[in-house]
């Protein structure tokens, strides 16, 4: 009641704390996130080389980008990564999660344990993993041998490469993703899983029945970001592949940065990362409308 | 009935220790790697315990890259980095929880909106933005941007906290004539510690581990963090590529320093995963 009958100085006095408060995160935010973000539109529709200088090209970017045979195939070898790549993290961190949350007194012990990958840098990740499945020297396929298997050309066939990725993704993001359903399932009440006790109900029924639609929303979320972190997957294809064998592992994330970084396209670059953006937002405005229908 | 219940137990601790395993086994083998003598490398069988301990190959290690100026870069990038995320969005989460203005929920969702724009989006044009205000390869352009980019997560974590914090606290103190800025810094600030803790160390590691950005803003060998100098160290884009032995020894004491830290404070950073996972 009374700041709204405030005097005059009062309120000047509320005003200028809101701004002195807001106005550093506001700033920052402003100038590399706002700003960037209308900046990129504008530089789309530029002929840009920042050693040259810049063109006004109008849609000419598009227009090449549409029939750029190396952006298609990038495009689809990021679909192809995220389609391996998210269900098999959302599978892994649920499994993990399960484990943890039944597994007792030390519950603590094993969270802490699958969560220590996610520590690791990418580019850590990427130097151990190409020792652990080089196709000559690689630890994995001298087990392989030992066991009278084939060698496995992980990183080094085109079939395979991206697959091999896949499983370094996996390796490195499972426990990420752990934590949260860990807290999601702590957040369950326990009367369901006690009913279920009195029916008679086993571990994988309580699972199946009790915590995956409990945990929906969470596992929806956890696919959304994991799409959209897929989609940016930068260091890894940086540190193992750089887009090879061939053109099997380039996503559109490490197309843009060479196109933008090394080619010094900036124009085209930026064109790239609006088309992006649009994917990105899609899949974020289809995620809410199915966590709403729900 | 008992017995059935116990190999269940059992089972499951099983299936815990296998899924550890998998975890553990990749790191076991690199620190086996850096211990084995060069003429070990290729052996056939594959063996986990080297038969010579090569000690040596530490110290050839730190010769592969200039540790001591990375490292300290490192510090010099994400100490500040972690430190200004965390004042910032206290700052921001005080406006947000504790004061009165229009628009103010639409400004907090204009803040979290944010979190979902890919970060390629942004990197062209923050590079520009850096270049034209002169800071490529300088500590500023390498941290600024990063603060920036945390804003959304630390922003919203902070505010969930503060929500937690009693108003009656603040009404207290305001009886007693203090203003917003004591309110925030005796009253809120001391009683949110522990989520500053958890903020503070998930930027610290994330910016540690940050690549793209610094591949983009830095090219002199001066200003590399020891992410940098590890990606510049091997890889694809290198021509002359260490020993595996060299290279597992300079990746293990690259990670040394983010290891300690998580032994150290391993509850604030899962909490904050934990946390980041929570929609309203």
């Amino acid at each position: 009641m009374k700041k709204k009958f405030g005097s005059k100085r009062q309120r000047l006095y509320n005003s200028s704390c809101v701004i002195l408060f807001l106005l550093p995160s506001f700033l920052l935010l402003a100038v590399f996130v706002f700003w960037p973000m209308i900046y990129s539109m504008v530089l789309a529709f530029f002929e840009w080389n920042p050693l040259k200088g810049k063109d006004f090209t109008g849609f000419e970017n598009f227009r090449t980008l549409v029939q750029d045979d190396l952006w298609w195939t990038s495009l689809k070898n990021t679909v192809y990564y995220i389609i391996l790549n998210v269900p098999l993290i959302v599978a892994a961190a649920l499994g993990l999660a399960e484990i943890v949350v039944s597994v007792g007194r030390t519950s603590k012990l094993f969270r802490g344990i699958y969560f220590v990958p996610t520590m690791l840098s990418l580019v850590a990740t990427g130097i151990v993993w190409s020792y652990l499945l080089n196709t000559n020297t690689g630890v994995i396929n001298g087990l392989l041998n030992r066991i009278g298997l084939p060698s496995v050309k992980w990183f080094t066939s085109g079939k395979v490469a991206m697959l091999s990725i896949v499983i370094v993704t996996v390796w490195r993001w499972a426990g990420y993703y752990m934590v949260m359903f860990v807290a999601g399932m702590l957040g369950i009440s326990e009367q369901y899983y006690e009913v279920a006790d009195l029916e008679g109900a086993g571990r994988f029924q309580k699972f199946r029945y009790i915590t995956l639609p409990q945990l929906k929303p969470m596992i929806y979320f956890v696919a959304l970001m994991s799409i959209i972190g897929s989609f940016q997957e930068f260091d890894l294809f940086y540190m193992i592949t750089l887009g090879g064998p061939g053109t099997a592992t380039y996503v559109t994330g490490f197309y843009m940065w060479q196109t933008a970084f090394s080619s010094m396209k900036m124009g085209y670059a930026s064109a790239m990362s609006v088309v992006l953006f649009i994917i990105v937002l899609t899949f974020t405005v289809i995620q809410n409308k199915v966590t709403q229908a729900d | 009935m008992r017995t059935q219940k116990r190999s269940k137990g059992i089972l499951l601790t099983a299936v815990a220790v296998l899924a550890a395993l998998l975890v553990l086994v990749p790191f076991l083998w690199v620190l086996s790697t850096a211990l084995k003598p060069d003429n070990e490398l290729f052996l056939f069988p594959p063996r986990l315990l080297p038969g010579e301990f090569a000690w040596n190959n530490f110290a050839d290690a730190w010769h592969l890259l200039d540790f001591p100026r990375y490292f300290f870069n490192s510090f010099m990038v994400t100490v500040p980095t972690a430190f200004f995320t965390v004042v910032v969005c206290s700052l921001a989460a005080y406006a947000f929880t504790r004061m009165n203005f229009k628009l103010r929920n639409a400004m907090f969702l204009l803040y979290l909106s944010t979190m979902m724009i890919p970060q390629v989006v942004r990197l062209i044009p923050s590079f520009i933005i850096v270049k034209n205000l002169h800071m490529l390869n300088s500590y500023a352009g390498m941290i600024l941007p990063q603060i920036a980019w945390s804003i959304p997560f630390g922003t919203f974590l902070i505010r969930q906290f503060f929500l937690g914090i009693p108003k009656e606290l603040d009404e207290s103190a305001r009886i007693d004539g203090a203003g917003h800025v004591r309110i925030f810094r005796s009253i809120l600030v001391p009683n949110a510690v522990p989520a500053m803790v958890t903020l503070a160390t998930y930027i610290f590691i994330t910016s540690w581990n940050n690549l793209i950005w610094m591949l983009v803003v830095v090219s002199k060998q001066e200003k590399f963090t020891i992410t940098l100098g590890l990606a510049t160290m091997t890889g694809p884009s290198v021509d002359f590529i260490p020993p595996w032995n060299e290279i597992m020894a300079a990746t293990l004491i690259s990670i040394l320093p983010v290891f300690i830290l998580y032994l150290f404070f391993q509850k604030y950073f899962i909490q904050s995963v934990a946390m980041s996972g929570i929609k309203e």
